[in-house]
């Protein structure tokens, strides 16, 4: 395997910390992000030493949110990204695999779902089912978002399903399930996760913007989404509260693209030995 | 120049290609000529240095490929590795130039064949447009091609692999350069389209007094066109002689050894004598005689000791143990045989 | 219709008259307007034991033609017998337990193998599919195979780009014995391979049809290593079989006039002589506009090429003991001469040998 690449190893670095942040943070700053001090004074206070990035208008510790919103939009992100990546990786594979006409109906289905644009699906649903908890509306997310994922899973599936090898396992009486498991996934593993990890970047950028117009993580869950949305009525009086969701959202996504860029980049096997 | 100079020369060419993993030694002391109007074939298998000598006599290794110091390339009484990039570069295509394996990747997909074939005229020769294009037509006519004003109009990939190796001959003959290389000309294509292009690539090059450095793995390629030969191993010339003394008594192992290996029409044995072994990768190559390895007569001074090249006869030399060592050769040429 | 070698025992495989024909043009928004015909009308028996080797230039249909004999692609016409079974009528279950008996080996050592698995695993895999063996007991038999195919049993948990061509092909090899195969296809199996080490592959897939009681359909372009081969060797032209015969008649004397231009084409590996050669006009056509009649006659260099070849198409018959040929200008043939004639023939057909013979070469 190459070493890998240094943008790789600090975007790797980035979500990790994060990921860390999310888990352990509750732990070094054990304040409740839902508790209100019901104090005059900390009614969206400045920074302070007991309250490092402020307060809130209703006198919440902006920093007990901030860590409380990681923990909702990485989870939020993580399960949009697996539920993508499963019906995605199912439905490409199947297109590519299972003969003809599946492959017409489920190439249909990719063709009108990316046609709709996806914020506008995600509006009407969220407005049709109500107020969904902040699970399930990863859920939907998910189930909004692996039409391209598909799309890639299928042409590089039909690709090595062409190829030799897998002609070889067919000849060999190997059925769909072992060609799909043995001969395909391991050899896209490199495309899926670059995948998988857009597809998570993508669930909590559309989150925040769902949450912009009132759709997004019903409160009082903090997601980064929900906490820019409450910050951006205070933005010149108290910018923190916005500004420091924002950063963690940008520095969350930007690292994902990094990642995924790299990942694919960086494809371990099937590559030719450079020959002199 | 004087008739006794070459119209090329190489001498103790090196070709490293300088990796994380070490130093591959793909080209190591390799020494020929060539003469004006001659046809020397470079055979070998893959690996043995033969496509990356080819492409150090016009200058295209890349890095981390690097030619190395000392070596030599003598053409038309310049020295190539002294010359600048822009006198280097009017060389290529005008007085030295190239047809590649594969005539798909080696045309450019987006414009037709006759703007590719007029092109050279244009950098060259610095002819107009409609007299560039003219040239073209009628090179492309002399490769054989029916209809060569209509033809010129197609782009590569409505041509057929024989139709699109034929213009890059006419690109590689146009300017009539002194010298060819051909790298596996015939490789990619069917057999009795190969031997029309053998048949094309011959008439081309004597028509224009050029001189033709084959690249082939195809003893019978070789055969067929060469006046002298040269076999490459591990990055090296193991034996050069005129084409029938090549062909009637090989003095190294190995060229013996292809000989014997290759299925040839008429002579068919129960049994093909294949060398054992594969080519070692050319980061690794075995210490002493590079295909010790691989070869059924070794003994330990082939380990200790690189053989250097020794006569066999006037014109024929071998780099192996066995030309210096009567004895053993005799022993070893009446085992092969048995 | 082709004639078994030994007509007294039933051959292994029989395939007639099948076909594969592929919608061709159309676009993004149009229907097909065409078909390219890859397979079209070809038969053929490989007895028991014995290779035959399938001929052909690149677009001649050698490689679909052994795909649909699998049935990895299946035929749009005509039907293949393996062992006495149509092919055809087995539902899915049964056709992969039938995969068993009769397997590929490809010509691209590189492609052929999957980089995410280990050469060991890559051979196990038809143990596993077909419950030949599991566990400890399936380890053994691939560690027994590779050493078979003249590998190291301990280089089973190594990935194919520790191998060099040679022995990825060993793999490629070792893989299709697995499952104990009566009937192997070879695609091409050396040409990829360097001149040394194309010897040691062939050789040992001739030690192991001898020792494993092996039938070979071996596809191949190069003549040379087909005469070595090959017991019955079919030359292909444009989806077809143009001639038939066995190994020493196809070599010595061929009839068909492509047959004869494709013998006289291969270097001699002498350098004291120079082949005398059959030049072909032109290109081989596309198999999407084939032309009408006998599919070589605008190429043809009989002399009794006429009217009657652009309408006429020649059916593969004997013209001698076991060799058939498709040429109804090269007698004996069963179209008559009244028949010719009506289809506009003008030259009686006759025996026309071209000297395949060797001259001295003078420069």
């Amino acid at each position: 395997m190459r070493p890998p690449a240094r943008g790789a190893a600090i975007a790797l670095g980035v979500l990790a910390l994060l990921g860390v942040v999310a888990v352990l943070g509750p732990v070094a700053w054990p304040v409740d992000p839902d508790h209100v001090f019901d104090a005059p004074m900390l009614v969206s206070a400045s920074p302070s030493v007991a309250h490092p990035l402020g307060t809130d208008p209703a006198s919440r510790d902006v920093l007990a949110r901030l860590i409380a919103g990681a923990r909702v939009s990485l989870s939020f992100g993580l399960l949009a990204a697996v539920v993508a990546l499963g019906l995605g990786t199912l439905a490409g594979l199947a297109a590519a695999l299972a003969g003809p006409r599946t492959d017409r109906v489920i190439g249909a289905l990719i063709d009108v779902g990316l046609a709709v644009p996806r914020l506008l699906v995600l509006i009407v649903l969220t407005a049709a089912l109500g107020r969904l908890p902040w699970a399930w509306l990863a859920v939907t997310m998910g189930v909004t978002g692996w039409f391209g994922l598909a799309r890639q899973v299928r042409s590089r599936a039909r690709a090595l399903a062409a190829g030799d090898f897998a002609r070889a396992a067919r000849a060999l009486g190997a059925g769909t399930r072992r060609l799909a498991l043995r001969h395909v996934l391991p050899n896209i593993a490199g495309t899926l996760s670059a995948a998988a990890v857009l597809a998570f970047a993508h669930a909590i950028t559309l989150e925040a913007a769902l949450s912009f117009i009132g759709q997004g993580v019903p409160i009082p869950v903090a997601s980064w989404g929900g906490l820019i949305s409450d910050g951006r009525a205070q933005l010149w009086t108290s910018p923190w509260l916005a500004l420091a969701p924002t950063l963690a959202l940008v520095t969350c996504v930007v690292a994902a693209g990094a990642l995924a860029d790299a990942i694919e980049r960086a494809s371990p096997w099937g590559r030719v030995e450079s020959a002199p | 120049m004087s008739d006794s100079t070459p119209l090329l020369e190489v001498r103790d060419l090196a070709v490293h290609f300088h990796g994380r993993a070490g130093v591959a030694r793909a080209v190591d002391g390799v020494s020929f000529t060539v003469g004006a109007g001659e046809t020397v074939a470079i055979v070998g298998e893959s690996g043995s240095g033969k496509s990356v000598t080819a492409l150090a006599l016009l200058r295209l290794i890349e890095p981390p490929g690097r030619i190395e110091p000392g070596s030599v390339i003598r053409f038309e009484g310049q020295d190539l590795l002294a010359l600048a990039d822009e006198p280097m570069r009017r060389l290529r295509g005008r007085r030295i130039s190239m047809v590649f394996q594969e005539p798909m990747t080696a045309l450019n997909p987006v414009f037709t064949v006759g703007d590719q074939v007029a092109e050279v005229a244009r950098i060259h020769a610095g002819a107009s447009r409609a007299d560039a294009w003219a040239r073209a037509v009628q090179m492309l006519a002399k490769t054989g091609i029916a209809d060569a004003d209509k033809r010129a109009r197609d782009y590569p990939h409505q041509l057929s692999g024989g139709m699109r190796q034929r213009v890059l001959i006419a690109m590689a003959l146009l300017m009539s350069p002194a010298l060819v290389i051909a790298d596996e000309p015939t490789t990619a294509l069917d057999v009795t389209i190969q031997a029309q292009i053998l048949d094309l690539l011959r008439t081309l090059q004597r028509e224009a007094g050029s001189a033709l450095l084959l690249i082939t793995h195809d003893f019978g390629v070789v055969a067929e066109m060469a006046q002298r030969v040269l076999v490459m191993y591990g990055g090296q010339v193991v034996e050069s002689a005129p084409v029938r003394e090549l062909f009637a008594s090989a003095a190294h192992p190995y060229t013996a050894g292809l000989l014997r290996a290759m299925p040839r029409m008429g002579a068919r044995r129960e049994r093909l004598e294949a060398i054992p072994g594969t080519v070692p990768p050319a980061s690794a190559w075995p210490s002493g005689c590079r295909f010790r390895d691989r070869c059924p007569f070794a003994w330990d001074r082939c380990a200790t000791e690189a053989p250097v090249p020794a006569e066999v006869a006037p014109g024929h030399v071998a780099r192996c143990h066995l030309v210096s060592e009567p004895a053993r050769r005799a022993a070893a040429t009446t085992g092969a045989t048995a | 219709m082709s004639g078994p070698a030994h007509p007294d025992v039933a051959p292994l495989v029989r395939a007639r008259d099948l076909q594969r024909h592929f919608p061709v043009g159309g676009g993004l928004f149009r229907a097909p307007t065409g078909a390219i015909r890859a397979v079209d009308g070809v038969s053929l028996d490989i007895a028991r034991g014995e290779t035959l080797a399938l001929v052909g230039e690149s677009g001649s249909g050698k490689t679909t033609t052994g795909r649909l004999i699998l049935h990895l692609d299946v035929p749009t016409g005509g039907t293949v017998h393996f062992d006495g079974t149509d092919l055809a009528s087995l539902a899915p279950a049964p056709l992969r337990a039938m995969r068993r008996r009769m397997q590929l080996v490809f010509q691209d050592p590189f492609g052929s193998l999957n980089p995410r698995m280990t050469i060991g695993d890559t051979v196990k895999e038809g143990l596993l599919i077909h419950r030949l063996a599991e566990g400890a007991e399936a380890d053994r038999r691939t560690r027994a195979l590779l050493e078979e195919v003249g590998l190291r049993a301990d280089w089973a948990n190594r990935y194919p780009h520790e191998f060099s061509g040679g022995q990825r092909q060993r793999v490629g090899i070792a893989r299709a014995l697995s499952v104990g195969p009566d009937f192997v296809v070879l695609d091409e199996p050396v040409s990829a391979l360097d001149v040394s080490v194309q010897a040691q592959v062939i050789n040992l897939l001739m030690d192991l049809q001898k020792q494993r009681g092996l039938t070979y359909l071996f596809i191949a372009h190069d003549l040379s290593v087909v005469e070595h081969v090959a017991d019955r060797v079919a030359v292909m032209y444009l989806g077809r079989i143009v001639e038939l015969a066995p190994r020493d008649a196809i070599f010595a004397e061929p009839l068909h006039p492509y047959a004869q231009a494709l013998r006289s084409a291969v270097p001699v590996a002498d350098p004291t002589v120079r082949a005398r050669r059959i030049v072909l006009a032109g290109e081989p056509p596309s198999p999407a506009d084939p032309p009408t009649g006998c599919p070589f006659h605008p190429r043809c260099h009989h002399p009794a090429r006429d009217e009657s070849c652009a309408r006429l198409v020649p059916p593969l018959e004997e013209k001698a003991p076991a060799h058939l040929v498709a040429c109804h200008k090269q007698p004996p043939t069963t179209i008559t001469w009244e028949a010719q004639q009506v289809a506009g023939a003008t030259r009686q057909p006759e025996r026309h040998l071209p000297v395949l013979a060797l001259d001295a070469r003078t420069d």
